[in-house]
């Protein structure tokens, strides 16, 4: 029935003669507390006790720790340097310097890329933000600091090399393989999205725009270049 | 310039010259104006239908008009809600600067209305104090007085209540920067001129004025109790707060809507899952933004785990505080178990932000029910536990029973709302009142009791915990296995990732929304639900930017704060502290 | 340069410095009494906001603090020798926060614990504190928001490594330039005379 109940009619305000001498109560309240403790004695595994750091929780694949930057496969960064996630952070603790990257097809990289941990309040919003697939976030929360300096987190600090496991193991991230969600691939997400006129002359030399696999289409050689180096290398 | 009418008669219209689109008024507005017609005040008043009915008035009329609205018959707008305050400058086409912007309840009919008054320009923004009608407004006209500047004649202690007394300057005018701060030192805090008055007065050889706070083990939150003792008992007491002022109002107004939301799950932090439903219900209902049932009824159970996390926290401190320490740590575990729920769904323990305007920021994980079903199993072990210890208790019953009274009278007049108003036997939850997110279609109880006292507010809160298990459980049954959490409008919810990579028009609307941020169209709305101490509101006001133009959440924990000088006048410091625990004081929504 | 009170500089611990067996005796002391204190350290959780939730979650029976003989937790400052300050620090508070600092007895220690106390966190506002360390010296900051559990007990960890190498509280001012704060902010002017308006 979806009404209402009184809680306070439905417990007698008067105690009964055993509870109003303290004892009784004093022992019922201890057999509670006794079983806890003799349940915690002889059944020490079932603590609920986390023996850190010799044990340590574990927390799922979306736990929000450590941030890194993600590497494509010829070892550069993703990050293309496009402050989206500087402009999602509401904490304005990631600080980006654009550069020019030489290869055309990945434009910019950044120069500088500092995550101030002292003001992150991780919350996820610069992995939400990313369209590049640039910067996850880790299960490593294995962070402290004696000093503010320290606490600026570079490039090196943050990038995660290639080949080499993740501490503690990933985290919050943009997609999860099995949800049905296409992971990018290293050149689907080409900075440059050329315009008709200009893809009409890409397709006249003969590149193919839309492969997956290897150096973008911008890059690839050119069949005369490429001829030209065959007979060079005899 | 007169507004549309639809009867014809030529009116006056007081101070509004923004035209109302001429329709018919909603039944509520308009039975509210044909009251107002039928009264002396009939053209005093200016009766709007926005999102709720709206009485526009002129600071001169507003005591006549509030008197009238608490104590008419067809009225009886008892429960004093909200004041907010509005700095209209960067606003155009709005008649005055500033607005004062009340909020008001009505027990009896269950149904909200919105005053506003409008503060002439041209002079200091000033207008007489309510407190004779609703003693709640003690503590909202301070903090209007503090942050925007208005002067509320009659006020017994317009003091500034959240800034400290060094603050030049009010906060949240438009004209005042952000990140301008004062230097405070300790000379600068000053007493309540009552607490400075060290004379002794014949009777009370016992007499001394001490300060319990802030920095204190039994005020959770940083509260600040300037007390008169005659012995033990106190003779007089006043609060001060504002230890943990973090300027959430202004904070809101320099960031985007989404990005809010964070800074949402600050407030009320022990169940901050809550805070951020309230918020992206208000902005959803602005933008006209339907979730899908999945999406909802997940922010349903979690809100109701949420609820069981905050009691757990309120009644394992209260008890804490008057002694009975084991019980502290058996509520702990379900929190502890719950915490693993929410790290599983969004990453985060605590500071969840897992709320996204339009639906969740990313689906629940496959376990999901299955982990829920399972805490179901395991949550009511530990509250049987702490039932066991502490309801037939006499030491609990000699130390939460008849202490801390507060009568229904006193309640409502007072404003308070959820758990405490509950159990002063007023049975208004607004989960039953104005259901939202399917709690209509579920078994539930709502918990009060009629005693008032500190011992009827733990029975209340405990039931809730029960009440919140038994709509889980609905909840889960009829959970669909699929489906999206998120509104397909990607003018609001960022699309899927797997597009934003490889299809142009998902980058498209992507980068407008992160660079952009959602537009909602300009307009006002306030939006309320339960949250765990109580009715929780937002009152936004949008001029179609990226961010909120102003935002002001209402507390539930705030009037009780309040009331709280006074209901322990003439009890003993153990009494006001076990008073105190009840109270479910967290300082993160008390002061934003 | 101290901001309120009269705080003293410690000497401080000169491990380099050689000397004959009377030195080899004094260091072997000051490990173990370096060891004794870094295992028995006495919080005092000056718990404000949030991260108060998250310390009250590592006193709690699934973390329990007390393995690393931090479990008599005191209010008092007299009786404490680790202020953790958990949770946002606002301006008001920043008076009572260097008074409870000042009275507790040397030797002592400071954690700030979550962003908000380290930094002001994403609080870049009118009355929050941009770090205690603009009030008092701190010995470890915690990043997170609030720090899980046992990021809190890494940082505990840190700290006593820092006591283990013999480090007692100075009264030095942490670094709080280089990350970019849009507030700039003298300690000890007032930016107006106090009864102007803004």
């Amino acid at each position: 029935m979806s009404g209402v109940i009184d809680v306070g009619a439905r417990v007698s305000r008067k105690l009964t003669l055993s509870e109003r001498l303290y004892l009784p109560g004093i022992l019922q309240g201890m057999a509670v507390t006794m079983r806890h403790f003799l349940r915690n004695l002889f059944a020490i595994r079932r603590l609920p006790t986390i023996l850190y750091p010799e044990e340590k929780r574990d927390y799922s694949g979306r736990f929000r720790g450590k941030h890194i930057l993600t590497t494509r496969d010829d070892g550069t960064l993703k990050c293309v340097a496009c402050y989206m996630c500087a402009e999602a952070c509401p904490a304005e603790c990631i600080t980006i310097v654009a550069g020019e990257h030489p290869k055309i097809s990945y434009e910019k990289y950044p120069v500088v890329f500092d995550i101030n941990m002292l003001r992150c309040v991780y919350c996820g919003f610069c992995v939400d933000a990313c369209p590049k697939d640039a910067i996850w976030m880790t299960r490593n929360y294995e962070l402290a600091f004696f000093n503010r300096k320290e606490a600026i987190f570079g490039i090196d600090k943050l990038v995660a090399k290639p080949g080499l496991p993740v501490k503690d193991g990933v985290g919050y991230r943009p997609y999860y393989p099995g949800d049905g969600t296409r992971p990018p691939g290293d050149s689907s997400s080409s900075p440059v999205i050329p315009g008709d006129g200009e893809r009409a002359k890409l397709r006249e030399k003969g590149l193919d725009l839309h492969h997956t696999e290897g150096p973008g289409p911008l890059n690839a050689p050119s069949p005369a270049a490429k001829a030209e180096r065959d007979r060079k290398a005899g | 310039m007169v507004a549309g009418r639809e009867n014809g008669a030529a009116r006056k219209t007081l101070l509004s010259t923004v035209e109302a689109p001429p329709r018919a008024l909603s039944p509520a507005a308009e039975r509210l104006r044909a009251r107002f017609d039928g009264s002396p005040l009939g053209d005093r008043v200016e009766v709007r239908d926005l999102d709720l009915p709206t009485v526009e008035v002129a600071p001169d009329d507003w005591p006549a008009v509030a008197r009238f609205l608490r104590d008419d018959p067809e009225c009886r707008y008892d429960l004093f809600i909200d004041l907010a305050g509005v700095d209209n400058a960067k606003r155009p086409g709005r008649p005055t600067r500033f607005e004062a912007v009340f909020h008001l309840h009505s027990v009896t009919r269950d149904e909200h209305v919105r005053a506003k008054v409008l503060l002439p320009d041209g002079a200091e923004p000033r207008l007489p104090s309510v407190v004779e009608v609703w003693p709640a407004a003690n503590w909202f006209e301070r903090e209007a007085y503090d942050l925007f500047g208005f002067d509320f004649p009659g006020h017994p202690n317009q003091r500034r209540l959240l800034c400290h007394d060094a603050f030049v300057g009010h906060a949240l005018r438009k004209d005042y920067s952000p990140g301008q701060r004062w230097f405070f030192a300790e000379e600068d805090l000053r007493m309540p001129a009552w607490a400075m008055d060290t004379e002794e007065k014949a009777g009370h050889f016992e007499t001394q004025t001490i300060s319990i706070g802030p920095s204190h083990p039994a005020t959770h939150g940083i509260v600040h109790l300037v007390a008169r003792l005659n012995g033990e008992r106190i003779t007089r007491a006043e609060t001060q707060i504002g230890y943990m002022h973090r300027c959430f109002e202004k904070m809101s107004e320099t960031h985007t809507w989404n990005q809010v939301i964070p800074y949402c799950d600050r407030l009320n932090y022990v169940s901050a899952m809550i805070n951020g439903v309230g918020y992206v219900r208000t902005v959803e209902k602005m933008l006209g933004v339907e979730i899908p049932d999945r999406g909802r009824l997940a922010r349903t159970i979690l809100s109701e785990f949420s609820r069981i996390m905050d009691h757990c926290v309120n009644i394992g401190t209260n008890l804490v505080d008057i002694g009975g320490l084991t019980n502290f740590w058996y509520l702990y575990q379900p929190r502890e178990s719950i915490y693993g729920l929410l790290e599983a769904c969004c990453g985060a323990r605590l500071t969840v932000s897992y709320v996204r305007v339009g639906g969740l920021a990313i689906d629940v994980p496959e376990d999901f029910v299955a982990r829920s079903r399972a805490l179901l199993e395991s949550i009511p072990k530990f509250v049987d536990d702490v039932e066991r210890l502490v309801t037939r208790n006499r030491i609990v019953r000699n130390r939460l029973g008849g202490t801390g009274v507060v009568s229904k009278e006193q309640a409502i007049a007072w404003g308070f709302t959820g758990p405490m108003l509950r159990a002063s036997g007023v049975a208004y939850d607004v989960r039953r009142s104005r259901p939202y997110d399917f709690y209509d279609r579920f078994d539930w109880d709502v918990a009060m009791a009629t005693d008032g006292d500190n011992f009827a507010r733990y029975l209340v809160r405990l039931e809730e915990i029960r009440q919140s298990l038994k709509i889980i459980r609905q909840a889960l049954d009829v959970f669909p296995a699929s489906g999206p959490v998120n509104s397909d409008d990607w003018h609001v919810v960022l699309p899927p990732k797997d597009a934003v990579y490889h299809d142009m028009e998902s980058l498209i609307f992507h980068f407008k929304l992160i660079m952009e941020g959602i537009r909602v169209p300009s307009g006002e709305r306030y939006e309320w639900i339960e949250g765990a101490n109580g009715e929780l509101g937002f009152y936004a006001i949008s001029e179609g930017g990226a961010g909120p133009y102003r935002l002001k959440p209402r507390p539930p924990c705030f009037p009780m704060m309040a009331a709280f000088e006074h209901m322990i006048v003439g009890s003993t410091v153990s009494d006001a502290i076990a008073t105190l625990g009840t109270l479910n004081v967290i300082a993160g929504e008390l002061e934003r | 340069m101290p901001l309120f009170g009269k705080g003293k500089a410690l000497p401080a611990h000169d491990s380099s410095a050689a000397g004959g067996p009377a030195d080899f005796l004094t260091t072997r002391l000051d490990t173990m009494v370096a060891w004794a204190r870094s295992n028995s350290l006495w919080p005092l959780p000056f718990a404000t906001a949030c991260c108060g939730i998250e310390f009250m979650s590592v006193v709690s029976s699934h973390y329990d603090l007390s393995r690393f003989g931090a479990e008599v937790v005191r209010f008092s400052p007299r009786q404490a020798d680790l202020l953790i300050v958990a949770g946002t620090v606002v301006d008001k508070l920043g008076p009572t926060l260097r008074k409870i600092y000042d009275q507790m007895p040397e030797p002592k220690w400071v954690i700030s614990m979550g962003v908000c106390a380290s930094s002001g966190g994403f609080y870049r506002a009118y009355h929050v504190t941009q770090g205690i360390d603009e009030i008092v010296p701190v010995d470890v900051y915690v990043p997170g928001c609030p720090p899980t559990p046992e990021q809190l007990m890494y940082g505990i960890l840190e700290l006593q490594r820092k006591i283990r190498a013999g480090e007692k509280s100075r009264d030095r001012r942490s670094a709080a330039s280089g990350e970019g704060s849009r507030f700039v902010w003298s300690p000890g002017e007032r930016t107006a005379p106090p009864g102007k308006p803004s």
